[in-house]
């Protein structure tokens, strides 16, 4: 079954065109990069498949349903910027999750939390922003969703906060589920990638797997996006 | 899922609130100690000390009654419309609980802080004399509701009572959800959000004024006033004061239900999250 589909879905802010008649069909069970340069309407496309967004035209579906109530059952939301609670402690905000999500698995949180060394009765906002982004993404990544859609998860934090973050994504998603990164950081994500999704002024320019890129171009996922984004 | 929305509301308020109440209550015993003993020394430090401690208190006070406001559109704004929006607006929860959860939890605290403010009121004024008057005054009270609804039908000063009280409680929720309706409308608007929000609100005000004036002149051409004062006349006072009321809880009832269909529609169709 399909996890995410668009059809022909188009978002615009004003007279600027973000999204510009989206076709596209994602299966289970794969990690897929959502590659584009900076405005290219990666964020969008993930707001539209979260609900946050309404399109101007077409649709998006989760698992065959508009995104509502049902779908964020199924849908597990990293944003691009720290949106959890400031005023939480981490035991908080795992109350937060457990109490409405019923996939969350308090234990692997603490587990993640206790591997850090994040204490959990330290307030979201006395912690450090890469700290933070890691407590965002360990909520995240203890839910046992259909589908990740995870916005921008490396942007901002060092190379080794990198390395943490993409093992963490590696180690606890479903295999039956669908993990879409959306990232302008080719080179660290490559190397988890099964599919990628090029996208570019709001039009999908490219879906295919990364060994198809590789025996068929011979050439990796990051010299490709260099050839087809040239400025 | 509603008690849970309004247990983490009230976890995400409360923090605030509490320490509030306490100053409050600290403030008014210190105000009680200000004006029984402090004001009235020959020491001047004794008497800035007092005054102090009555500022204190009054600024305690007005900060509770400001804060009730202040976090009933602050948290619907910045924790559903903001960047906490991204998590709110994701959980699997529809947007009539998160109406419901905010609203129900700031019509608690305005509550809260009414019963705080009475209280902080009582210390102040607290001596054996003050506990006379006050039990005078409630007994005078209850003498003018007697002459009120006399023959001894208390039935209808009870229910009148409790018109009265879900009026009250009608008039403030409408009033939290006209700052809901602006702020969700507001918000759909691609740029200038919260600009767009306080205009809204000023509009929707406006309108409101507009529908009022006709409704006036509607009501007064036709005679209509007319009628309704000489069918009132007809009647008795509790039955007239009930009549009365009903009017008004109908009038509260329908403002009530027009903003939170405003506010759930634009919520669940144009939520526009940038």
């Amino acid at each position: 079954m399909e996890i995410l589909t668009c059809n022909k879905l188009s978002k615009n802010f004003g007279k600027c065109t973000a999204l510009d008649g989206v076709d596209l069909s994602l299966a289970g069970g794969k990690i897929v990069g959502l590659l584009g340069p900076n405005g290219s309407g990666k964020t969008t496309l993930i707001k539209l498949a979260n609900g946050l967004l309404t399109p101007n035209s077409g649709s998006i579906c989760i698992c065959g349903e508009a995104p509502d109530v049902n779908s964020h059952k199924l849908v597990s939301y990293l944003p691009e910027r720290t949106s959890i609670p400031l005023w939480m402690t981490a035991q908080q905000l795992m109350d937060f999750y457990e109490d409405f999500f019923e996939d969350f698995h308090r234990e692997a949180a603490e587990r993640m939390l206790e591997h850090l060394g994040i204490s959990l009765k330290q307030r979201i906002k006395q912690m450090s922003k890469g700290t933070r982004e890691k407590v965002q993404l360990i909520m995240v990544m203890s839910r046992k969703a259909r589908l990740y859609l995870l916005d921008e998860p490396i942007g901002g934090v060092d190379p080794a906060t990198r390395d943490y973050i993409l093992s963490t994504i590696i180690g606890n998603y479903e295999p039956e589920a669908t993990v879409l990164i959306s990232t302008h950081l080719i080179s660290d994500v490559e190397k988890i990638l099964d599919e990628v999704v090029f996208i570019d002024k709001g039009r999908i320019v490219l879906q295919s797997t990364v060994d198809a890129i590789r025996e068929e171009r011979g050439m990796s996922v990051d010299a490709l996006f260099r050839e087809v984004f040239r400025c | 899922m509603l008690r849970k929305l309004m247990k983490h509301e009230l976890r995400a308020t409360g923090r605030v609130m509490l320490p509030l109440f306490m100053l409050v209550l600290i403030t008014a015993a210190g105000a009680n100690l200000a004006t029984r003993t402090l004001l009235e020394a020959d020491n001047k430090l004794m008497n800035l000390m007092g005054i102090i401690l009555l500022t204190a208190f009054i600024i305690a006070i007005a900060a509770a009654c400001i804060m009730a406001f202040a976090l009933m559109i602050q948290r619907f704004y910045r924790n559903l419309l903001q960047d906490e929006g991204y998590v709110m607006m994701t959980l699997p929860v529809s947007v009539h609980k998160h109406v419901w959860s905010k609203l129900l939890v700031s019509l608690l605290w305005y509550a809260a802080s009414f019963f705080v403010v009475a209280l902080a009121f009582f210390i102040l004024m607290f001596d054996i004399e003050f506990a006379k008057e006050f039990t005078g005054a409630f007994k005078g009270l209850l003498q003018y509701l007697k002459e009120l609804f006399p023959d001894g039908n208390h039935i209808h000063a009870i229910i009148a009572s409790l018109e009265f009280f879900v009026f009250i409680i009608l008039a403030i929720a409408a009033n939290c959800l006209e700052f809901y309706a602006a702020m969700s409308i507001g918000q759909s608007f691609a740029n200038r959000k919260i600009l767009m929000s306080v205009l809204v609100y000023f509009g929707i005000n406006f309108i409101m004024q507009i529908l009022g004036g006709v409704f006036g002149i509607i009501v007064d051409k036709s005679g209509l006033s007319f009628s309704v004062t000489n069918y009132l006349d007809t009647l008795s006072v509790p039955v007239t004061i009930h009549v009365v009321m009903a009017g008004l809880l109908l009038f509260t009832f329908v403002l009530n239900l027009i903003f939170y269909l405003i506010s759930t529609y634009f919520l669940k169709n144009k939520l526009n999250l940038e």
